[in-house]
C-alpha cells in the first residue's frame, strides 16, 4: 500500500468511527475534528479547527486547560494522556454531557500532537443513574415497608432482613444476616425448612413458594406468633434467591378469635332467649302441678316428699336458666354496692358445710370493706360454683382459698375489649389442684365447656356472667 | 253469692293456666281462666272480678296492651302480669308491667303461693296505686 491509499485509509477509519477523534498540537489547537466529534458537540469542524479546544469544556476545566499543557511541557507529569478518565464535553449550545476521553500522545515533525478519542457517556449515565434511583427507591420501600421483607438464598441463609422484620422478630439485621432462616420457625417447621428447599430445588415442586400461606414466626424472645407469608423466587447470577414478604396477623387473629367469641356469645343469647320463655312455662307447669300435688298429699309424708322434690328439681331447673340468661347477658343484672367481703364471710360456713372434709378452706380478706358493683346474688352463686369447681380439680384433697382484694386495672393491664380501667375488687378461688394446660385455659369460660364426665358438673363457663363491664369498685 | 275472690287468670298456655289455677284454687280464690286477651277481657267486662293476672307474652295478643286496656276501664282493680321472660324488647319485664299499668309482675317460674301472696296483698291494699 502506497502512502496516498494509507492515508486515504486512515481518513475512512476517522471520518466513519462511532466515536469522535480529536487531534490537537502542544498549545491545545485543534488539528482534526471528525464527523462523530461534529455530532457530539453541534459543531462543524470548520468552527473548531485553528482554534483553542478549551471551547470545547466547560468551566473550570476550561481556564484550566492552556495551564495543564504547559505544565505537561515543563514537567512531564501526565493526568490524562495515555491513560483517559471520565471528563465533561460542552456542546455548542452550551449544554454539558458526560464522556470518556482517552488521549495518546504521537510526534509531528518533532513536534508533539495529542489525539483524543471520545465516547458520548451520557446514555450510559442515565442509565447508571436510573438503576441507582430505582435501586434507592427499591431500598427505601423495602426499609419503610410496614411488613416484613427478607430475602434468603438457594441454602436459605439470610441476605436481608428489613426494620419491619426486625421489629416483628426482635433481630437486629446484623445478627441473623448470613444465619439459616430456620432460626424464625418454630419446630416442627424449622426441622423441615432444609428438606423443603432441598426438595423444591430437586423437584420444583413448590408449597409456599409462589402462593403463601398462614405460618407461624418465633420471636427472639421464644415467642411465637401467626404471619401471612408470600414467597417469590427470583433469579441473581443463575442461583436462585427467595423474597418473603411476612404480614403480622397477631392482630387479625385476635379480632377474628373475639369476633368469634362474639358470634359464639350471640348464639347462646339467641338460643337461651327463645328457649327461656317455653322453658319458664313448662318449669311453672312442672312446679304448679307438683306443690299442688303435695298440698293434696299432705297425709302421706313419703309421697307429699316426692312431690317436693319436683319442685325443688323445677325451681334448680329455673335457676339454671336464669344462669344462662345472665351469660349471654340476656337476664337484667340487678347490680347493688356490694361488700366483697362480707359476702365472703358470709359464704365461709356455707363452703364449709357443702365441701369434703378433705378440702381446706381459707378466707382471706382484704383489710378496708371491699365495695363493688355487682349483683350480689349471681356473685355468690359464682363464687359457690367455682370453689366446687376447685374441689373437683383436688380429688385427693387440697387447699381452697377464697380472698378478695382492691385492684387498680390500668390501660396496661387489660387486654382490648375487657372491662376499663379503674379501680376493682378482685375476688379469687384458688386451689392447689393439677391447674389447667394451655388448651383448656382458653376454652375455660366457654359455656358448657368442661373436661368433668358427663353428669359431673358445668365447668366454669357460666360464671364468667358476673364479670361485666361497669362492675366497678364503688368504694 | 261470692264467697272468695275471684280471679280472672289469662294465659295462652292451657297446662300453665291449670296448674296456676290449681294453685290459686287451693289458697282459696275462685279463678276463672281465659286463653287470650279478648276472652279474658270479656270475662273481666262481664263477671264480677276482684284481681286479674295477665301472661305478658301470648301470641297473637299483646298482654302489655290487654293491661292498658283494662287498667284504663276499671282503674283500682288489681292486675299482676305474669312473664316467662324475664326482658321485653330490653325492658325488665316488672318495668314494662308497671308501665302499662300493673301492680306487680312476677318470673316464671313462681310457687302459686308467692302468686297468692301477692294478690291477697293486692286485695287487701288496693289496685291502680
Amino acid at each position: 500500500m502506497n502512502a496516498p491509499q494509507q492515508q486515504s485509509r486512515l481518513q475512512a477509519i476517522v471520518d466513519t468511527a462511532v466515536d469522535g477523534v480529536i487531534a490537537i498540537d502542544g498549545h491545545g489547537i485543534v488539528l482534526m475534528f471528525n464527523p462523530a466529534c461534529e455530532r457530539l458537540f453541534g459543531y462543524g469542524a470548520e468552527e473548531v479547527l485553528g482554534k483553542n479546544v478549551s471551547m470545547l469544556m466547560p468551566e473550570p476545566y476550561r481556564s484550566g486547560h492552556d495551564n495543564y499543557l504547559r505544565n505537561y511541557r515543563e514537567s512531564g507529569v501526565r493526568k490524562i494522556i495515555g491513560i483517559g478518565r471520565e471528563v465533561l464535553g460542552r456542546k455548542k449550545n452550551g449544554a454539558t454531557f458526560p464522556m470518556d476521553l482517552s488521549v495518546g500522545e504521537a510526534f509531528e515533525n518533532g513536534q508533539p500532537i495529542f489525539v483524543g478519542v471520545v465516547r458520548d457517556l451520557t446514555e450510559r449515565k442515565a442509565a447508571e443513574k436510573a438503576l441507582r434511583e430505582s435501586a434507592e427507591r427499591m431500598r427505601a420501600v423495602v426499609e419503610t415497608a410496614v411488613d416484613g421483607v427478607i430475602l434468603i438464598d438457594a441454602f436459605g441463609n439470610i441476605l436481608m432482613f428489613n426494620p419491619a422484620c426486625e421489629r416483628l422478630f426482635g433481630y437486629q439485621a446484623r445478627e441473623v444476616i448470613g444465619q439459616n432462616v430456620r432460626i424464625l420457625m418454630p419446630p416442627p417447621y424449622r426441622d423441615e425448612h432444609d428438606g423443603y428447599i432441598a426438595n423444591y430445588r430437586r423437584t420444583g415442586r413448590a408449597k409456599i413458594i409462589g402462593i403463601g400461606r398462614e405460618v407461624t414466626g418465633l420471636r427472639k424472645d421464644g415467642a411465637t406468633f401467626p404471619m401471612d407469608l408470600s414467597v417469590g423466587e427470583a433469579k441473581q447470577e443463575g442461583e436462585s434467591i427467595f423474597v418473603g414478604m411476612i404480614h403480622d396477623l397477631t392482630s387479625r387473629k385476635r379480632t377474628e378469635e373475639q369476633l368469634a367469641q362474639a358470634q359464639k356469645m350471640e348464639t347462646v343469647g339467641q338460643l337461651s332467649g327463645g328457649m327461656a320463655h317455653d322453658f319458664n312455662n313448662l318449669l311453672t307447669v312442672i312446679l304448679g302441678n307438683a306443690e299442688a300435688l303435695a298440698q293434696r298429699l299432705k297425709a302421706s309424708e313419703g309421697l307429699r316428699q316426692l312431690a317436693d322434690n319436683i319442685a325443688d328439681a323445677a325451681e334448680r331447673g329455673a335457676q339454671l336458666t336464669q344462669r344462662l340468661l345472665a351469660f349471654s347477658r340476656r337476664r337484667v343484672l340487678q347490680p347493688t354496692p356490694v361488700d366483697c367481703n362480707a359476702l365472703v364471710r358470709s359464704m365461709q360456713v356455707l363452703l364449709q358445710r357443702t365441701l369434703r372434709e378433705d378440702i381446706d378452706l381459707r378466707v382471706r380478706t382484704a383489710p378496708q370493706p371491699a365495695f363493688a358493683l355487682a349483683d350480689a346474688a349471681q356473685l355468690e352463686a359464682a363464687i359457690l360454683n367455682l370453689a366446687l369447681n376447685a374441689q373437683d380439680a383436688m380429688p385427693n384433697g387440697g387447699v381452697l382459698t377464697l380472698a378478695t382484694e382492691e385492684i387498680v386495672l390500668d390501660a396496661d393491664s387489660l387486654g382490648p375489649n375487657t372491662i376499663r380501667a379503674g379501680r376493682y375488687v378482685s375476688v379469687s378461688v384458688t386451689d392447689d389442684g393439677a391447674g389447667m394446660d394451655k388448651q383448656t385455659l382458653a376454652r375455660a369460660f366457654e359455656p358448657f365447656f368442661t373436661t368433668k364426665d358427663v353428669g359431673k358438673g358445668s365447668g366454669l363457663g357460666f360464671q364468667w356472667c358476673t364479670v361485666l363491664p361497669g362492675n366497678r369498685t364503688d368504694t | 253469692m261470692k264467697t272468695a275472690p275471684r280471679l280472672c287468670l289469662i294465659d295462652d298456655d292451657a297446662f300453665v293456666r291449670d296448674a296456676l289455677a290449681l294453685g290459686l284454687r287451693d289458697a282459696g280464690f275462685d279463678v276463672l281462666t281465659a286463653p287470650g286477651a279478648a276472652a279474658g277481657y270479656d270475662i273481666v267486662a262481664r263477671q264480677d272480678i276482684d284481681a286479674v293476672v295477665i301472661d305478658l307474652n301470648m301470641p297473637g295478643a299483646n298482654g302489655a296492651q290487654l293491661i292498658a286496656q283494662i287498667r284504663a276501664r276499671w282503674p283500682a282493680l288489681p292486675i299482676v302480669a305474669i312473664s316467662g321472660a324475664s326482658v321485653i324488647d330490653g325492658q325488665p319485664v316488672a318495668d314494662v308491667a308497671r308501665e302499662h299499668g300493673a301492680d306487680a309482675a312476677l318470673a316464671k317460674p313462681f310457687r302459686a303461693r308467692e302468686l297468692a301472696s301477692t294478690l291477697h296483698r293486692l286485695l287487701r291494699d288496693g289496685g291502680g296505686a
